[in-house]
Protein backbone atom coordinates (compact mmCIF):
# COMPACT_ATOMS: atom_id res chain seq x y z
CA UNK A 1 0.00 0.00 0.00
CA UNK A 2 1.29 3.46 -0.92
CA UNK A 3 0.29 6.83 0.48
CA UNK A 4 -0.03 10.08 -1.47
CA UNK A 5 -0.30 13.27 0.57
CA UNK A 6 -2.20 16.01 -1.25
CA UNK A 7 -0.99 19.60 -1.05
CA UNK A 8 -3.38 22.58 -0.96
CA UNK A 9 -2.40 23.55 -4.54
CA UNK A 10 -3.77 20.21 -5.81
CA UNK A 11 -6.89 20.36 -3.63
CA UNK A 12 -7.85 23.87 -4.68
CA UNK A 13 -7.13 23.15 -8.38
CA UNK A 14 -9.44 20.10 -8.20
CA UNK A 15 -12.21 22.27 -6.72
CA UNK A 16 -12.21 24.77 -9.56
CA UNK A 17 -14.08 22.77 -12.16
CA UNK A 18 -17.75 23.11 -12.88
CA UNK A 19 -20.03 24.03 -15.74
CA UNK A 20 -23.59 25.18 -16.13
CA UNK A 21 -26.01 26.35 -18.80
CA UNK A 22 -26.73 30.06 -18.73
CA UNK A 23 -29.38 31.09 -21.25
CA UNK A 24 -28.55 27.97 -23.31
CA UNK A 25 -24.81 28.74 -23.42
CA UNK A 26 -22.28 26.79 -21.41
CA UNK A 27 -20.20 28.55 -18.78
CA UNK A 28 -17.22 26.47 -17.78
CA UNK A 29 -14.85 27.12 -14.88
CA UNK A 30 -11.66 25.17 -15.24
CA UNK A 31 -8.42 25.71 -13.34
CA UNK A 32 -5.07 25.29 -15.06
CA UNK A 33 -3.66 21.77 -14.39
CA UNK A 34 -7.15 20.35 -13.75
CA UNK A 35 -6.29 17.49 -16.14
CA UNK A 36 -3.42 16.30 -13.96
CA UNK A 37 -5.63 16.44 -10.86
CA UNK A 38 -8.28 14.43 -12.65
CA UNK A 39 -5.71 11.76 -13.55
CA UNK A 40 -4.53 11.57 -9.94
CA UNK A 41 -8.00 11.26 -8.46
CA UNK A 42 -8.93 8.61 -11.03
CA UNK A 43 -5.94 6.60 -9.82
CA UNK A 44 -7.25 6.82 -6.25
CA UNK A 45 -10.61 5.52 -7.45
CA UNK A 46 -9.08 2.72 -9.50
CA UNK A 47 -6.56 1.52 -6.93
CA UNK A 48 -8.58 2.03 -3.75
CA UNK A 49 -6.92 -0.82 -1.85
CA UNK A 50 -3.34 -0.02 -2.85
CA UNK A 51 -3.19 3.76 -3.11
CA UNK A 52 -4.32 5.88 -0.16
CA UNK A 53 -4.95 9.61 -0.43
CA UNK A 54 -4.19 11.66 2.68
CA UNK A 55 -5.45 15.23 3.06
CA UNK A 56 -4.40 16.70 6.40
CA UNK A 57 -6.39 19.34 8.29
CA UNK A 58 -3.55 21.83 7.62
CA UNK A 59 -4.00 21.38 3.87
CA UNK A 60 -7.79 21.60 4.07
CA UNK A 61 -7.67 24.87 6.01
CA UNK A 62 -5.04 26.38 3.67
CA UNK A 63 -7.05 25.52 0.57
CA UNK A 64 -10.24 27.04 2.07
CA UNK A 65 -8.34 30.16 3.11
CA UNK A 66 -6.79 30.51 -0.37
CA UNK A 67 -10.21 30.23 -1.99
CA UNK A 68 -11.64 32.87 0.39
CA UNK A 69 -8.79 35.28 -0.43
CA UNK A 70 -9.24 34.69 -4.16
CA UNK A 71 -12.99 35.34 -3.98
CA UNK A 72 -12.75 38.35 -1.62
CA UNK A 73 -11.10 40.64 -4.15
CA UNK A 74 -13.43 39.77 -7.05
CA UNK A 75 -16.04 42.46 -6.46
CA UNK A 76 -13.38 45.12 -5.82
CA UNK A 77 -11.71 44.33 -9.13
CA UNK A 78 -15.03 44.56 -10.95
CA UNK A 79 -16.34 47.60 -9.11
CA UNK A 80 -16.25 49.70 -12.29
CA UNK A 81 -18.83 47.39 -13.91
CA UNK A 82 -21.26 47.57 -10.96
CA UNK A 83 -23.32 50.64 -11.83
CA UNK A 84 -26.54 49.91 -9.96
CA UNK A 85 -28.06 47.81 -7.21
CA UNK A 86 -29.40 45.14 -9.59
CA UNK A 87 -25.93 44.58 -11.06
CA UNK A 88 -24.46 44.48 -7.58
CA UNK A 89 -27.03 41.84 -6.61
CA UNK A 90 -26.12 39.74 -9.66
CA UNK A 91 -22.36 40.02 -9.13
CA UNK A 92 -22.69 39.28 -5.40
CA UNK A 93 -24.81 36.22 -6.18
CA UNK A 94 -22.33 35.03 -8.82
CA UNK A 95 -19.37 35.45 -6.47
CA UNK A 96 -21.12 33.49 -3.73
CA UNK A 97 -22.28 30.73 -6.07
CA UNK A 98 -18.67 30.26 -7.29
CA UNK A 99 -17.38 30.21 -3.72
CA UNK A 100 -20.02 27.78 -2.42
CA UNK A 101 -19.78 25.42 -5.38
CA UNK A 102 -15.96 25.29 -5.18
CA UNK A 103 -16.14 24.52 -1.46
CA UNK A 104 -18.82 21.87 -2.12
CA UNK A 105 -16.51 20.20 -4.62
CA UNK A 106 -13.58 20.40 -2.21
CA UNK A 107 -15.69 18.75 0.52
CA UNK A 108 -16.72 16.02 -1.93
CA UNK A 109 -13.10 15.25 -2.79
CA UNK A 110 -12.10 15.09 0.84
CA UNK A 111 -15.02 12.83 1.71
CA UNK A 112 -14.81 10.53 -1.32
CA UNK A 113 -11.09 10.10 -1.71
CA UNK A 114 -9.17 10.87 1.42
CA UNK A 115 -8.21 9.29 4.68
CA UNK A 116 -7.22 11.15 7.81
CA UNK A 117 -3.89 9.87 8.97
CA UNK A 118 -3.41 10.00 12.75
CA UNK A 119 -0.80 12.69 13.40
CA UNK A 120 1.12 13.33 16.59
CA UNK A 121 1.03 17.15 16.74
CA UNK A 122 3.75 17.39 19.39
CA UNK A 123 6.05 15.22 17.28
CA UNK A 124 5.36 17.28 14.16
CA UNK A 125 6.12 20.53 16.01
CA UNK A 126 9.42 18.94 17.07
CA UNK A 127 10.25 18.04 13.46
CA UNK A 128 9.50 21.63 12.33
CA UNK A 129 11.59 23.21 15.12
CA UNK A 130 14.44 20.69 15.36
CA UNK A 131 14.85 19.51 11.78
CA UNK A 132 13.11 21.58 9.10
CA UNK A 133 13.91 25.09 10.43
CA UNK A 134 17.61 24.32 11.14
CA UNK A 135 17.88 22.78 7.67
CA UNK A 136 16.64 25.94 6.02
CA UNK A 137 18.76 28.18 8.25
CA UNK A 138 22.07 26.32 7.90
CA UNK A 139 22.18 24.47 4.60
CA UNK A 140 20.07 26.51 2.22
CA UNK A 141 21.85 29.91 2.24
CA UNK A 142 24.98 28.15 0.94
CA UNK A 143 23.25 26.56 -1.99
CA UNK A 144 19.97 28.30 -2.68
CA UNK A 145 19.08 31.85 -3.52
CA UNK A 146 15.51 33.06 -3.16
CA UNK A 147 14.10 35.40 -5.74
CA UNK A 148 10.72 36.81 -4.79
CA UNK A 149 8.39 37.14 -7.78
CA UNK A 150 8.34 40.80 -8.83
CA UNK A 151 4.86 42.24 -8.23
CA UNK A 152 4.69 43.34 -11.85
CA UNK A 153 4.79 39.68 -13.00
CA UNK A 154 1.72 38.83 -10.93
CA UNK A 155 -0.34 41.52 -12.63
CA UNK A 156 0.73 40.73 -16.19
CA UNK A 157 -2.21 38.45 -16.98
CA UNK A 158 -1.84 36.93 -20.42
CA UNK A 159 1.27 38.96 -21.35
CA UNK A 160 3.53 35.94 -21.77
CA UNK A 161 6.28 37.56 -23.85
CA UNK A 162 6.52 40.44 -21.39
CA UNK A 163 6.91 38.03 -18.49
CA UNK A 164 9.59 36.04 -20.36
CA UNK A 165 11.57 39.23 -21.01
CA UNK A 166 11.60 40.10 -17.30
CA UNK A 167 12.54 36.54 -16.31
CA UNK A 168 15.48 36.52 -18.78
CA UNK A 169 16.78 39.73 -17.20
CA UNK A 170 16.52 38.17 -13.70
CA UNK A 171 18.26 35.01 -14.89
CA UNK A 172 21.20 36.96 -16.37
CA UNK A 173 21.82 38.50 -12.96
CA UNK A 174 22.05 35.15 -11.14
CA UNK A 175 25.10 32.94 -10.72
CA UNK A 176 24.70 29.53 -12.32
CA UNK A 177 26.06 27.40 -9.45
CA UNK A 178 23.09 27.96 -7.16
CA UNK A 179 19.70 26.28 -6.95
CA UNK A 180 17.13 28.96 -7.33
CA UNK A 181 13.67 29.25 -5.83
CA UNK A 182 11.95 31.74 -8.10
CA UNK A 183 8.88 31.79 -5.90
CA UNK A 184 10.56 32.77 -2.66
CA UNK A 185 11.41 31.00 0.56
CA UNK A 186 9.07 28.21 1.74
CA UNK A 187 6.57 29.63 4.23
CA UNK A 188 5.49 28.26 7.58
CA UNK A 189 2.63 26.26 6.12
CA UNK A 190 5.01 24.59 3.58
CA UNK A 191 7.39 23.68 6.43
CA UNK A 192 4.46 22.24 8.41
CA UNK A 193 3.42 20.07 5.47
CA UNK A 194 7.03 18.95 5.02
CA UNK A 195 7.10 17.96 8.71
CA UNK A 196 3.79 16.06 8.38
CA UNK A 197 5.19 14.22 5.35
CA UNK A 198 8.41 13.38 7.19
CA UNK A 199 6.36 12.07 10.13
CA UNK A 200 4.14 9.87 7.95
CA UNK A 201 7.20 8.57 6.08
CA UNK A 202 8.81 7.58 9.37
CA UNK A 203 5.68 5.70 10.41
CA UNK A 204 4.89 4.07 7.07
CA UNK A 205 8.28 3.82 5.36
CA UNK A 206 10.20 6.21 3.10
CA UNK A 207 9.44 4.29 -0.11
CA UNK A 208 5.73 4.19 0.53
CA UNK A 209 4.87 7.88 0.97
CA UNK A 210 4.67 10.58 -1.73
CA UNK A 211 3.63 14.21 -1.87
CA UNK A 212 1.48 15.56 -4.74
CA UNK A 213 1.88 19.28 -5.29
CA UNK A 214 2.07 22.02 -7.92
CA UNK A 215 4.11 24.09 -5.47
CA UNK A 216 7.76 24.40 -6.49
CA UNK A 217 8.88 24.63 -2.86
CA UNK A 218 8.72 20.87 -2.75
CA UNK A 219 10.66 20.17 -5.97
CA UNK A 220 13.67 22.52 -6.11
CA UNK A 221 16.04 22.01 -9.02
CA UNK A 222 18.66 24.07 -10.87
CA UNK A 223 16.32 24.75 -13.76
CA UNK A 224 13.58 26.45 -11.71
CA UNK A 225 13.51 29.54 -13.88
CA UNK A 226 13.03 27.58 -17.06
CA UNK A 227 10.34 25.49 -15.39
CA UNK A 228 8.54 28.68 -14.40
CA UNK A 229 8.90 30.04 -17.92
CA UNK A 230 7.46 26.95 -19.50
CA UNK A 231 4.44 27.18 -17.22
CA UNK A 232 3.43 30.57 -18.71
CA UNK B 1 -31.78 49.22 11.01
CA UNK B 2 -31.85 45.87 9.21
CA UNK B 3 -33.72 43.12 11.07
CA UNK B 4 -31.92 39.80 10.80
CA UNK B 5 -34.34 37.52 12.62
CA UNK B 6 -36.41 35.21 10.46
CA UNK B 7 -39.21 33.05 11.78
CA UNK B 8 -39.44 29.55 10.35
CA UNK B 9 -41.91 28.30 12.99
CA UNK B 10 -44.93 28.58 10.67
CA UNK B 11 -43.14 26.54 8.05
CA UNK B 12 -42.21 23.99 10.71
CA UNK B 13 -45.84 23.75 11.89
CA UNK B 14 -47.07 23.28 8.33
CA UNK B 15 -44.58 20.51 7.63
CA UNK B 16 -45.51 18.79 10.93
CA UNK B 17 -49.18 18.89 9.97
CA UNK B 18 -48.38 17.33 6.57
CA UNK B 19 -46.52 14.52 8.32
CA UNK B 20 -49.31 13.99 10.89
CA UNK B 21 -52.05 13.95 8.24
CA UNK B 22 -49.95 11.84 5.89
CA UNK B 23 -50.69 14.28 3.09
CA UNK B 24 -48.95 17.36 1.61
CA UNK B 25 -50.91 20.48 0.67
CA UNK B 26 -48.45 22.33 -1.59
CA UNK B 27 -50.67 25.41 -2.02
CA UNK B 28 -50.50 26.32 1.67
CA UNK B 29 -46.73 25.76 1.91
CA UNK B 30 -46.18 27.75 -1.31
CA UNK B 31 -47.95 30.77 0.20
CA UNK B 32 -45.85 30.62 3.40
CA UNK B 33 -42.58 30.12 1.52
CA UNK B 34 -43.28 32.95 -0.95
CA UNK B 35 -43.80 35.26 2.03
CA UNK B 36 -40.51 34.11 3.65
CA UNK B 37 -38.60 34.39 0.37
CA UNK B 38 -39.86 37.95 -0.19
CA UNK B 39 -38.69 38.95 3.29
CA UNK B 40 -35.25 37.32 2.88
CA UNK B 41 -34.73 38.86 -0.57
CA UNK B 42 -35.68 42.32 0.72
CA UNK B 43 -33.02 41.96 3.42
CA UNK B 44 -30.45 40.91 0.80
CA UNK B 45 -31.00 44.19 -1.03
CA UNK B 46 -30.87 46.16 2.24
CA UNK B 47 -27.50 44.59 3.05
CA UNK B 48 -26.08 45.69 -0.31
CA UNK B 49 -26.66 49.36 0.56
CA UNK B 50 -25.84 49.09 4.28
CA UNK B 51 -22.62 50.88 5.32
CA UNK B 52 -20.79 47.75 6.46
CA UNK B 53 -17.50 46.24 5.31
CA UNK B 54 -17.26 44.18 2.10
CA UNK B 55 -16.56 41.07 4.14
CA UNK B 56 -19.61 41.56 6.40
CA UNK B 57 -21.78 42.26 3.38
CA UNK B 58 -20.51 39.16 1.59
CA UNK B 59 -21.07 36.81 4.55
CA UNK B 60 -24.57 38.12 5.36
CA UNK B 61 -25.65 38.18 1.69
CA UNK B 62 -24.49 34.59 1.23
CA UNK B 63 -26.24 33.41 4.41
CA UNK B 64 -29.52 34.88 3.16
CA UNK B 65 -28.94 33.51 -0.32
CA UNK B 66 -28.51 29.99 1.04
CA UNK B 67 -31.60 30.30 3.25
CA UNK B 68 -33.58 31.35 0.17
CA UNK B 69 -32.35 28.57 -2.10
CA UNK B 70 -33.18 26.01 0.59
CA UNK B 71 -36.75 27.22 1.13
CA UNK B 72 -37.36 27.51 -2.61
CA UNK B 73 -36.15 23.94 -3.08
CA UNK B 74 -38.47 22.86 -0.24
CA UNK B 75 -41.37 24.58 -2.03
CA UNK B 76 -40.53 22.92 -5.38
CA UNK B 77 -40.14 19.46 -3.89
CA UNK B 78 -43.35 19.68 -1.88
CA UNK B 79 -45.14 20.66 -5.10
CA UNK B 80 -44.04 17.52 -6.92
CA UNK B 81 -44.05 15.14 -3.94
CA UNK B 82 -47.30 13.40 -4.87
CA UNK B 83 -46.16 12.94 -8.50
CA UNK B 84 -43.00 11.28 -7.23
CA UNK B 85 -44.98 9.19 -4.76
CA UNK B 86 -43.11 10.75 -1.86
CA UNK B 87 -46.00 11.84 0.38
CA UNK B 88 -45.21 12.66 3.19
CA UNK B 89 -41.53 11.55 3.23
CA UNK B 90 -40.63 14.80 1.43
CA UNK B 91 -42.12 16.75 4.33
CA UNK B 92 -40.02 14.63 6.73
CA UNK B 93 -36.85 15.50 4.88
CA UNK B 94 -37.79 19.19 4.77
CA UNK B 95 -38.59 19.45 8.47
CA UNK B 96 -35.13 17.97 9.29
CA UNK B 97 -33.59 21.08 7.78
CA UNK B 98 -35.59 23.63 9.82
CA UNK B 99 -33.32 23.48 12.96
CA UNK B 100 -30.30 24.39 10.80
CA UNK B 101 -32.20 27.29 9.26
CA UNK B 102 -33.13 28.42 12.79
CA UNK B 103 -29.49 28.17 13.94
CA UNK B 104 -28.34 30.35 11.06
CA UNK B 105 -31.09 32.86 11.70
CA UNK B 106 -30.09 33.00 15.40
CA UNK B 107 -26.44 33.82 14.70
CA UNK B 108 -27.48 36.45 12.16
CA UNK B 109 -29.68 38.01 14.87
CA UNK B 110 -26.64 37.91 17.20
CA UNK B 111 -24.80 40.01 14.57
CA UNK B 112 -27.34 42.82 15.12
CA UNK B 113 -25.95 43.49 18.59
CA UNK B 114 -22.43 42.10 18.23
CA UNK B 115 -20.75 42.85 14.92
CA UNK B 116 -17.56 40.99 15.79
CA UNK B 117 -15.40 38.83 13.52
CA UNK B 118 -16.22 35.83 15.69
CA UNK B 119 -19.97 36.18 15.05
CA UNK B 120 -19.28 36.67 11.35
CA UNK B 121 -17.22 33.45 11.30
CA UNK B 122 -20.11 31.74 13.07
CA UNK B 123 -22.50 32.92 10.35
CA UNK B 124 -20.14 31.51 7.66
CA UNK B 125 -19.83 28.25 9.53
CA UNK B 126 -23.59 27.85 9.95
CA UNK B 127 -24.15 28.73 6.28
CA UNK B 128 -21.82 25.86 5.31
CA UNK B 129 -23.57 23.50 7.73
CA UNK B 130 -26.98 24.41 6.29
CA UNK B 131 -25.68 23.76 2.79
CA UNK B 132 -24.13 20.41 3.72
CA UNK B 133 -27.30 19.29 5.46
CA UNK B 134 -29.38 20.41 2.47
CA UNK B 135 -27.20 18.17 0.29
CA UNK B 136 -27.55 15.29 2.77
CA UNK B 137 -31.36 15.54 2.65
CA UNK B 138 -31.35 15.97 -1.16
CA UNK B 139 -32.58 19.54 -0.78
CA UNK B 140 -29.63 21.33 -2.35
CA UNK B 141 -30.78 23.10 -5.48
CA UNK B 142 -29.10 22.70 -8.88
CA UNK B 143 -26.34 24.99 -10.09
CA UNK B 144 -28.64 26.26 -12.85
CA UNK B 145 -31.27 27.29 -10.31
CA UNK B 146 -28.60 29.04 -8.20
CA UNK B 147 -27.41 30.93 -11.27
CA UNK B 148 -30.95 31.96 -12.28
CA UNK B 149 -30.67 35.18 -10.24
CA UNK B 150 -27.44 36.18 -11.98
CA UNK B 151 -28.83 38.56 -14.58
CA UNK B 152 -25.63 39.26 -16.48
CA UNK B 153 -24.56 38.67 -20.09
CA UNK B 154 -22.79 35.30 -20.53
CA UNK B 155 -19.53 37.00 -21.54
CA UNK B 156 -19.46 39.01 -18.31
CA UNK B 157 -20.06 35.82 -16.32
CA UNK B 158 -17.21 34.08 -18.16
CA UNK B 159 -14.83 37.01 -17.55
CA UNK B 160 -15.74 37.06 -13.86
CA UNK B 161 -15.16 33.32 -13.56
CA UNK B 162 -11.81 33.60 -15.32
CA UNK B 163 -10.84 36.28 -12.76
CA UNK B 164 -11.39 33.72 -10.00
CA UNK B 165 -8.99 31.30 -11.70
CA UNK B 166 -6.36 34.02 -12.00
CA UNK B 167 -6.85 35.19 -8.41
CA UNK B 168 -6.40 31.63 -7.14
CA UNK B 169 -3.11 31.34 -9.06
CA UNK B 170 -1.89 34.62 -7.57
CA UNK B 171 -2.94 33.61 -4.04
CA UNK B 172 -1.21 30.20 -4.38
CA UNK B 173 1.96 31.91 -5.64
CA UNK B 174 1.93 34.26 -2.67
CA UNK B 175 1.38 31.53 -0.08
Amino acid sequence: MEIVIIDSSVLITSSLFWECDVTKRKVLIKAKNIGECGTLFNLFKKYKEDLICVITKTVELEATSALESAVDSLLQENRWKIKDIMKKFSYSTLRNVMYDRSLDRMDDFIEEHSTRFPLDRAEINKIVNNEIEPFFKKVIPKTIKYIPIPRILKKMHGDVSGKIEIIEKIKDGLSSDKIIYIRGEPKQKDKRLMAETVYIRRVKGKDKVFLASFDYHFIPNPTQIDSFKSSL
Amino acid sequence: MIQYIFDFSNLSRLLSSFIKEGKINPEISEKEIKYLDKSLKKTQFEILIEPISDNQQNVLFNALRNLRIVIIEIKDQLKTASIRGENPTTAERCISLVPFMNNLSKVMYEFQRNKSDMVLKDISRNTRILRKKAKEYSLLTSLEKEMSEVELPVDEIKTFCESLNQNVEIVMENQ
